[in-house]
């Protein structure tokens, strides 16, 4: 009996195919496909790789792309729909001609709603309607025994819930993204009768609105003053800060009266107060909560963050990390990960600590996922060495996962009250830690400011040195980034963790937001005002949302997909239809905003040295050739101009030559060679040649 | 005209038609908080600070520059 397997990755193929062999896999290609193929006991295995999706959906009938609204769709391999995807043809071809030699068929991808979709959609398509007769393995990591496991324990059936889950999102994704993207597209094009691609989406929009309505918030915050009352006390000649009772003093009145009060005056030591604090664990890592970490200490991107983790994951080194979970079952071997983890020399000490507790229970979270528990290390050694990003990740998964099975740390904090006259109190504050419990297993990643207080006793003096009202302002909220846009739309339930930093990166892709302090462009502004406008459900979070709870019961098969999708284009329809009537008015919006990102994509922020006007990016008419031009030569006759380099795309930085200050150019050529070079230098380079 | 964008009341935008009123309705907290301050001296502190939105201070300089409070090189376009 022959039986295929199907793997979400070629390196997963790779994994599984060693996991499963009695003896080493034999490699074959076929149609550029490199699948294996295995002996084990009397069976013999064909495990061959997706490339993630092989098929997606797209429009039933082949229509023009300006085309909207479009109801009809139909799943379709990749490569007849999106450029760049040829050699999947040959790939499909190849699992066709493998799945009519064999009579059991397993889906191996990872186990949630996209890897089921992928299995799903292959086995039902390229191979014959294989769906119906096919088993599922699951497995939390691409360790030898968890596939053995999985694959002994396969089940009799596809988890069709989950990929009817992702079906269903793949499809109204679809819906919303391509009626709504033309639907503003096509209105600033007939408007401006240029061309730009708009995009909006049922996440896209919801999470741009934060942005925009944040940056509204900042733009308009009037600051309010206060006072805060800055001391310096003097106890047995130490000098030592203090703080005053009132946080916050709202009069300038008040402020100068506490002043003039106390300084240079003393108070008594009226109570001290000591007391230890339990400092718990950190939760294991769900994908939201390390993403946040890796950005908070490494500034990795979310979308950086997850790369990594899928790489450290398929080379078996850690576990899978698209999870909500906070929870680490007994199951998954916890002395037997320690163990491992104690062959690493960085980790001997620590592990070896931990495997000296008679039990071992990690503290977990309230967050739970049925499909695989949280982040965890596997305890494997790496086979190459890795780059020091990975490094810096598996590092922070490992030692996340020690410190959940430490003990609670303790702190032991102070306080004194100092009374001056009747009226006003003072505090001095004091912490150390007494007991380092977990934060010893988490260190560098956990800081604790300690801050030593010298003897202080009941009824001492304390002399007030210096006593200072300051005068401070409130300051707007602040902008995003993308650790805490990423935790926005958790909270607000919008996306699912496999999706949301890959939105957060097409906003920038788009041109809808910039810098790492995130602010959006004026074309952002202006998409968000013309939806908020014609369609405020598209960017209402609650509607959203709404979506979400009806696509998450499909998992849970309390609801059918396609009274999920009908519902959706039920709600679409009408909205579609009003921007379609408005189109003019839309289009005129958003056209404004286009012109301005396009000038402001070609206009240099250095002035022209010959008469200080605009610079811009200008392409010959006559020639077809590209140079930096000043704006002057339509005013003033300014002939100034710079060469630039006639191949690749070209972007102003936001740098400038360290030589003579001019702005940077960045050219990126057709394999993704860059090229950052200063046009000024360049012709003075050539000036200077004899 | 402090933007671009179409006026909407008392010739502004809405971005701006809000921090006018935000401009309006903190005045009092400044007052209660300095004691005696004019609405002038009050712009012209906030223009000054880092913490005020853009929007905010453009609507400031406007309206200092109508009453011929500030005529200052930043405010002279406005």
């Amino acid at each position: 009996m022959r039986t295929l397997v199907i793997c979400e990755k070629p390196d997963a193929a790779r994994r599984l195919a060693e996991a499963l062999a009695d003896t080493e896999p034999s490699t074959h290609r076929k149609h550029g496909l490199t699948y294996f193929e295995v002996t084990r006991k009397d069976e013999r295995i064909t495990i061959c790789p997706a490339l993630g999706h092989l098929y997606v959906v797209d429009s039933k009938d082949v229509s023009p792309r300006r085309i909207y609204p479009v109801w009809d769709f139909s799943w379709k391999p990749k490569y007849e729909v999106e450029r760049g995807y040829e050699r999947q043809r040959g790939w499909l071809r190849a699992i066709q001609e493998l799945a009519e030699e064999a009579e059991r068929f397993i889906n191996s991808c990872d186990y949630d709603t996209e890897g089921s979709l992928i299995g799903y959609m292959i086995l039902k398509y390229a191979c014959g309607g294989a769906d119906r007769k096919a088993g599922r393995m699951r497995f939390s990591t691409l360790t030898r025994s968890d596939l053995n496991q999985a694959y002994v324990n396969v089940t009799d059936k596809l988890d069709y819930e989950l990929a009817q889950a992702g079906m269903c999102r793949h499809e109204i994704d679809w819906l919303y993204g391509v009626n709504l993207s033309r639907a503003i597209t096509e209105s600033a094009r007939e408007y401006s009768n240029r061309y730009a691609t708009i995009s909006t989406g049922r996440v896209q929009g919801p999470t741009l609105r934060f942005i925009v309505e944040r940056e509204v918030e900042v733009a308009i915050h009037v600051p309010v003053p206060y006072w805060t009352i800055e001391v310096t006390v003097a106890i047995d000649g130490v000098l030592t800060e203090a703080e005053y009772s009132k946080e916050k003093l709202e009069t300038k009145a008040e402020a100068e009266r506490v002043v003039n009060d106390v300084d240079k005056r003393s108070g008594l030591v009226e109570d001290i107060q000591e007391r230890s604090v339990r400092i718990e664990p950190p939760n294991p890592f769900d994908l939201t909560t390390i993403q946040s970490e890796a950005y908070r200490h490494f500034r990795m991107s979310p979308s950086q963050t997850l790369r990594i983790l899928e790489r450290l994951y398929l080379e078996a080194l850690i576990s899978y990390p698209r999870t909500s979970s906070q929870k680490l079952p007994p199951s998954i071997g916890y002395r037997e990960i320690l163990e491992g983890l104690a062959r690493n020399p960085e980790y001997k000490r620590l592990s070896a600590d931990l495997l000296s507790q008679p039990t071992l229970r990690p503290r977990e979270g309230k967050k739970f996922d049925p499909a695989h528990p949280a982040i965890y290390p596997t305890g494997q050694l790496p086979k190459r060495r890795l780059e020091p990003r990975e490094s810096r990740v598996l590092d922070l998964v490992t030692k996340r996962f020690m410190a959940t099975f430490a003990a609670a740390a303790t702190r032991q904090s102070l306080k004194v009250t100092i009374r001056v006259g009747q009226e006003y109190l003072f505090y001095i504050h004091g912490s150390r830690l007494i007991h380092p419990g977990w934060t010893r297993y988490y260190e560098p990643y956990v800081k604790f400011a300690e801050t030593v207080l010298p003897k202080i006793e009941l009824g001492q003096e304390v002399t007030f040195k210096e006593v200072t009202a300051r005068e401070r302002f409130t300051t707007p909220p602040p902008r995003y980034n993308p650790s805490s846009l990423l935790r926005k739309m958790e909270e607000s339930e919008i996306g699912t963790k496999a999706t949301r930093a890959e939105i957060i990166d097409i906003l920038y892709k788009r041109g809808y937001v910039l810098g790492e302090t995130i602010r959006p462009t004026p074309l952002a502004n202006k998409v968000i005002e013309v939806l908020k406008k014609h369609c405020p459900k598209i960017v209402d979070v609650s509607f959203t949302r709404e979506l979400e709870v009806l696509m998450s019961r499909i998992e849970l098969g309390e609801e059918r997909r396609e009274a999920v999708v009908i519902e959706a284009v039920e709600q679409l329809k009408p909205i579609i239809e009003q921007l379609k009537t408005n189109e003019d008015e839309v289009g005129r919006d958003l056209s404004e905003a286009i012109r301005e990102m396009r000038l402001q994509n070609i206009s240099l922020k250095v002035p022209c040295p010959s008469c200080g006007l605009q610079l811009r990016i200008i392409r010959s008419k006559k020639t077809k050739k590209r140079f930096i031009g000043c704006s002057g030569a339509w005013v003033s006759g300014c002939r100034f101009s710079l060469p630039l380099p006639q191949f690749g795309t070209i972007k102003l930085l936001d740098r400038y030559c360290g030589r003579c200050g001019f702005q940077l150019v960045k050219t990126v050529g057709s394999r993704g060679r860059s090229l950052i070079s200063c046009p000024k230098c360049y012709v003075e380079g050539f000036k200077r040649k004899p | 005209m402090v933007c671009k964008e179409q006026a909407k009341r008392d010739g502004l935008c809405s971005l701006h038609h809000l921090a006018r009123e935000k401009l309006d309705n903190n005045y009092k907290l400044w007052q209660a908080a300095y004691g005696d301050i004019t609405y002038e001296r009050y712009l012209q502190s906030l223009i000054r600070l880092p913490e005020t939105g853009e929007a905010a201070a453009a609507v400031a300089k406007l309206i200092l520059n109508k009453r011929g409070g500030e005529t200052d090189e930043n405010t002279r376009h406005l």
